[in-house]
């Protein structure tokens, strides 16, 4: 909205050109930051209140009854919030003409709705085992990753330059424009997309479990795929650290700190001891957005770094659920998700969420640092 | 065509084991003799439309058939079943032509191969089926479920669709189990009606026509008069005659517990026996041979021939009067009284309403036809009820019936063989069993009576009288009046309270849900059991049916699922069972190895951790030590798997160290724990040892772990301290000193918090001082 006042403004010429400024990046994305937070910080309370009273309370799991706490009716859904505030921010803030800046946000709001249709079966059923099965789940997010990546593959409709749209980024190596190498897929991409998005939603969806991790562990990643976005939608900037050049991606910039506020503020009120969660309806789309950022930025490799804590609790509770629990009948790690175990040897939760904080702020660090590497 | 309109061609599907067959054959039979206005009955076909029925399949010749009552043809059966089912030996005896419609079993996995050759097979079938309808032209199709109605069922489903309903053949449906099997479910939607035997498959079928009508039985078992049958049999008065039935299939518990039992019956100069083996002849269990190959066992053992036993075997046959085509083979055997014999050994009894009317006692399986049948005839038995179906089915059957004292059931336990664990039917017990009741006449004449009591003798003729009401209102049986069902319900009301196969117990079936029941019930969690303890009897006097329970629990052990295995160990210990201490401590002790690939992947035995562990837990629950716990703990403390040790540790704690008796190797095996890695092993080991260890050993034994960075490894040493000090309280101690200088040294920081929530714990308080009025669930539940 304000970014298209500020065009017809500087059209006007004179002094009104002034208003240039609110059409950078830079300052769009303070703007979209700053919108977000305020937005959290003023109406969290409230939102939390009708959330509470429309039954929107939790029913924890019980992963460790040794520990004896209970969480249980702690008012849940709090990824509403999280949704309804970057929706606002874009609306005010992002360029309504960019693809990248619509993907991310279908994204959001669909992999919302699939979370917040679960959190509600929960709170119908009266049990954490009662949302949505684990294959319905699945089944949508591979329908949507299937969508993305038709979108991302076909000539017609990709926002990429059709001859690398299904080139995958691997660190480490120049593309074939620097004089490098690049990988094609050709259709393999597709599935590759559905896989990516797959994945990496649901390893956000398993880290969510104690107060504030999954809002602190998604913003080291979620920076970092700012940066990258940043660096690929200018020139000068991807000409200088070799990478490809996505005209457009730079307004993934307003995304990300729009979602980057909204975590914070969210954080504001999940902290521990959490006076709200954010649900399924927060994790499987911060999940979704999350692996959307990945795929438009063409950085897919780099997520092993970026997210690697994702990776590690989602490969442990693989082999310690599916394997361990229902397969041969015995525990490998003391509880999973991983987050549990450490509970279980003793941690208090503070400590394990401020130990996944820094493990993950450090392998954004590693990430980043990867940039100029090539 | 005139005469045509008014004959009643009906079609009877269904079949596979005699649980499906019999009750066909029943409702055939009171259709034959229903006393209908309209039509006059007849048995068999001979019709210039359908030459090719009138064939008969059973080896007699047509004139046989069409002479069998000398009635004018005027109702028409037609028996749609597969070749390899039991109808294909038992239908053509009863004078019911029989025609084949292929079908399979539906396997249990959705994608498979043998999913694709269920749907292949189905679909050949369902045409042949058409080709039979479209022969037959049924007014009726009587399905009594089993993969074999499938074909017709669906037959006459696909004819309504392409006909656009014009030709549209009522289905009436008879579920005769409390659980419905999956075809019959499905097939309800296309169902005129259902007839159902149990109060609880009425909910299964909610929404439709559905009665309760109960379990049809061929009148010959009621009319057949035992003096008569006797004398047919050559029996004389004194003669004790018992007949053991493990079937149609056969039942491998019954057949080796009972020929095991035979020399313990050898004393008894007036028995005689006749034992139907069944007709399986699958590669794990051939029921006849199997049963031969013991039989020749005890011929070839002197023993045997002392104790005077006369064996009988007739590989193919019935010994009776009755004896013609099917699977009889033995021309014109003349029965026991003029050969002398006393045990007989048969693959199936063709003329059970004989046999049953001769018997003095019956040895059966607990399913709903066989007792069904033997209240019928009203012969006192024995009943072994098969362990483990879903919904436990047999067992709640024999219960029932048990409870009106109509029968005396003898349940099959599981033992630990070279196989791993396996159902047996205790040989002394049936032995007792058979012995005391056939010293104990009037307690057998109270049975016969119970028995007959519990009977309903109007299944069968209400069944035919809704048949052939649907045959007339054909065009509008979508809108059977529901009026007419509700005048019905005062009647159907007795009919529950006096049929056999109605469950008087309303504990979940599924034994995760039970479990939980249970907890419940007690007040505890599985959870808590080292915290909680022994279960007092206070408790205990909560559950109903603890005897039923237990069973249930030990049953369960045998599942070859480990997860519904690890339930049946749960049953145990919240049921406390002492008595089968021995068979948690196998489970514990049992070093049978997984699979490669689960060994592969980290798996270490047949009976997973979590069962072994769950073992330990349920011995918590028990808090007895006799040798068997003391066994299971030894072999714990050296389990490959962590939670075992630490459970087996935590379980030492429940016991002093008086209790323990001969402590040394226990002391060793917790001092061993000690010095392992893993944490959670290490905290309850120092915990444990603190209880058990001299004083200086367990000092010596914390000391290095004072400054470990680990919190739940300074917890052990805290509370073996704690241990060792409440051990010798009021006593003059040496080592306080020592200990006191430890102290000092010991690192107090923590990162471990209890979270407390004052805000709660009001809350919870204000709950509890209202009672239960609010509906608030409680923060701290």
């Amino acid at each position: 909205m304000i970014y298209l006042l500020a065009e017809a403004l500087e059209r006007l010429g004179g002094e009104w050109e002034v208003f240039r400024i609110l059409g950078y990046t830079s300052v769009r994305g303070i703007g979209a930051t700053m919108t977000t937070l305020l937005l959290m910080l003023i109406f969290a309370p409230m939102v939390i209140r009708h959330l509470y009273l429309a039954g929107q309370r939790d029913e924890q799991r019980e992963f460790d009854p040794q520990l004896g706490k209970s969480k249980r009716g702690t008012p849940t859904m709090g990824g509403v919030m999280i949704i309804g505030s970057v929706l606002i921010s874009i609306f005010l803030w992002g360029n309504p003409a960019n693809v990248y800046l619509w993907a991310t946000i279908s994204a959001m709001v669909i992999f919302g709705i699939l979370g917040a249709v679960d959190d509600l079966a929960k709170v119908k059923g009266k049990s954490a085992d009662a949302g949505l099965s684990r294959g319905s789940k699945l089944l949508i997010q591979t329908l949507f990753g299937l969508a993305l990546g038709c979108f991302l593959f076909l000539p017609a409709t990709t926002p990429f330059p059709v001859e690398i749209r299904d080139t995958i980024g691997i660190p480490f190596l120049k593309p074939a424009s620097y004089g490098g190498y690049d990988v094609h897929l050709a259709w393999g991409y597709i599935i590759f997309v559905t896989f990516v998005v797959v994945a990496v939603s649901n390893a956000v969806n398993l880290i969510d479990g104690l107060d504030g991790l999954a809002a602190s562990t998604t913003i080291p990643p979620i920076m970092v795929y700012g940066v990258l976005a940043f660096i690929l939608g200018d020139l000068r900037f991807n000409a200088y650290l070799l990478y490809p050049s996505l005209p457009g991606a730079h307004e993934l910039i307003i995304f990300v700190a729009a979602l980057v506020g909204a975590l914070v503020g969210f954080l504001w009120f999940n902290g521990y001891p959490a006076e709200v969660f954010m649900g399924d309806t927060g994790s499987l789309s911060l999940g979704g957005v999350l692996a959307v950022l990945v795929i438009l930025t063409k950085q897919e490799l780099l997520f092993v770094i970026a997210g690697g804590l994702f990776i590690f609790v989602n490969a442990t509770h693989i082999i310690g659920d599916q394997i361990g629990l229902r397969m041969l009948g015995r525990r490998i790690f003391y509880r999973t998700p991983i987050h549990h175990s450490f509970e279980h040897l003793g941690l208090s939760e503070t400590k394990v969420v401020m130990r996944f904080f820094i493990v993950a702020m450090v392998l954004a660090l590693f990430a980043l640092a990867t940039l100029k590497l090539r | 065509m005139g005469k045509k309109k008014r004959s009643l061609r009906i079609l009877l599907t269904g079949g596979g084991s005699s649980g499906h067959v019999n009750p066909l054959i029943a409702i055939a039979e009171a259709l034959r003799n229903s006393e209908s206005d309209d039509y006059r009955c007849q048995s068999a076909v001979s019709d210039s439309k359908s030459p090719d029925y009138a064939v008969n399949h059973g080896g007699l010749t047509a004139e046989d058939t069409v002479n069998h009552g000398g009635l004018t043809a005027d109702v028409q059966f037609l028996y749609v079943g597969v070749r390899r089912g039991l109808e294909a030996l038992v239908v053509p005896r009863h004078d019911l032509p029989l025609r084949f419609a292929c079908s399979r079993g539906m396997p249990s996995s959705k994608f498979s191969f043998s999913m694709l050759r269920f749907l292949l097979v189905l679909k050949i079938g369902i045409i042949r089926a058409l080709i039979h309808l479209i022969v037959f032209r049924p007014n009726i199709i009587v399905a009594s479920g089993g993969y074999a109605s499938a074909p017709s069922v669906f037959a006459a489903a696909i004819l309504r669709i392409i006909t656009l309903r014009i030709w549209s053949i009522p289905v009436y449906i008879h579920e005769q189990n409390a659980v419905p099997g999956r075809m019959n479910l499905f097939a309800a939607r296309f169902a005129s009606m259902i007839g159902v035997c149990h109060e609880d498959a009425l909910k299964r079928f909610d929404g439709r026509n559905v009665e309760l009508v109960g379990y049809p039985v061929r009148s010959s078992f009621r009319i057949e008069e035992r003096n008569n049958a006797r004398k047919q049999l050559g029996l004389s008065d004194e003669d004790e005659y018992v007949v053991v039935f493990g079937g149609s299939q056969g039942a491998r518990t019954i057949n080796r517990a009972f020929v095991q039992a035979l020399p313990q019956l050898s004393n008894r100069p007036n028995l005689h026996i006749i034992h139907a083996s069944g007709t399986m002849d699958a590669k794990e269990y051939n029921a006849y041979d199997d049963t031969e190959g013991l039989l020749s066992e005890y011929r070839s053992q002197p023993t045997a021939d002392d104790s005077g036993i006369e064996f009988r075997v007739q590989p193919s046959g019935c010994s009776s009067a009755d004896n013609r085509g099917g699977l009889t083979a033995g021309e014109g055997d003349p029965g026991f009284g003029e050969t002398g014999l006393r045990y007989n050994l048969v693959k199936y009894l063709h003329d059970m309403p004989l046999h049953l009317a001769a018997a003095d006692l019956a040895v059966i399986r607990a399913g709903a036809g066989s007792l069904v049948e033997i209240c019928a005839a009203g012969v006192p038995a024995v009943v072994i009820p098969k362990a483990n179906l879903p919904g436990d089915s047999q067992v709640a059957n024999a219960r029932s019936l048990a409870k009106q004292g109509a029968v005396e059931i003898i349940y099959e336990e599981p033992f630990f063989t070279k196989n791993g664990m396996q159902h047996i039917v205790s040989v002394e017990k049936l032995a007792f069993k058979i012995i005391s009741l056939l010293d104990n006449p009037s307690r057998r004449a109270e049975m016969s009576s119970n028995a007959h009591n519990a009977f309903d003798i109007n299944a069968s003729d209400h069944i035919a009288k809704q048949v052939i009401e649907l045959t007339r209102k054909k065009t509008s049986v979508r809108t059977v009046s529901s009026t007419g069902i509700s005048a019905r319900e005062s009647e159907q009301s007795i009919t529950t309270s006096q049929h056999p196969n109605i469950p008087t117990l309303h504990l979940p079936d599924n034994p995760t849900n039970l479990r939980r029941k249970i907890e419940s019930l007690l007040g505890v969690r599985w959870e808590d059991a080292f915290h909680q303890g022994r279960i007092v009897d206070d408790q205990l006097k909560r559950l109903p049916e603890l005897s039923y329970l237990r069973y249930r629990g030990a049953a369960l052990l045998a599942h070859s699922n480990w997860m519904t295995r690890n339930e049946g160990v749960k049953l145990l210990g919240l049921t406390r069972y002492e008595e089968r201490l021995d068979l948690l401590s196998k489970l514990i002790t049992d070093r049978t190895p997984a699979s490669r690939l689960h060994r592969l992947l980290g798996g270490d035995y047949l009976q997973p951790g979590f069962v072994r562990r769950n073992a330990l837990s349920a011995l918590a629950f028990i808090s007895v030590w006799n040798i068997d716990v003391r066994e299971a703990v030894i072999a714990a403390l050296n389990d490959p798997y962590f939670e075992v040790r630490s459970a087996a540790l935590k379980l030492l704690r429940l016991f002093d160290d008086e209790e323990l008796e001969d402590i040394t190797e226990i002391v060793n095996g917790v001092m061993e724990c000690t010095r392992q890695k893993n944490l959670e092993v290490k905290r309850e080991a120092l915990n444990t040892f603190g209880l058990i260890g001299e004083p200086e050993e367990v000092l010596e034994t914390c000391r290095p772990y004072l400054l470990n960075s680990h919190v739940l490894i300074r917890e052990g040493v805290l509370k073996a301290w704690f241990n060792l000090l409440e051990r010798f309280i009021g006593q003059d101690i040496g080592w306080k000193e020592a200990l006191c200088k430890d102290m000092d040294r010991f690192l107090i920081t923590s990162v471990s918090v209890q979270p407390f929530f004052p805000l709660k714990q009001e809350f919870t308080r204000l709950v509890q001082r209202l009672g239960k009025e609010t509906t608030r669930d409680l923060p701290f539940s």
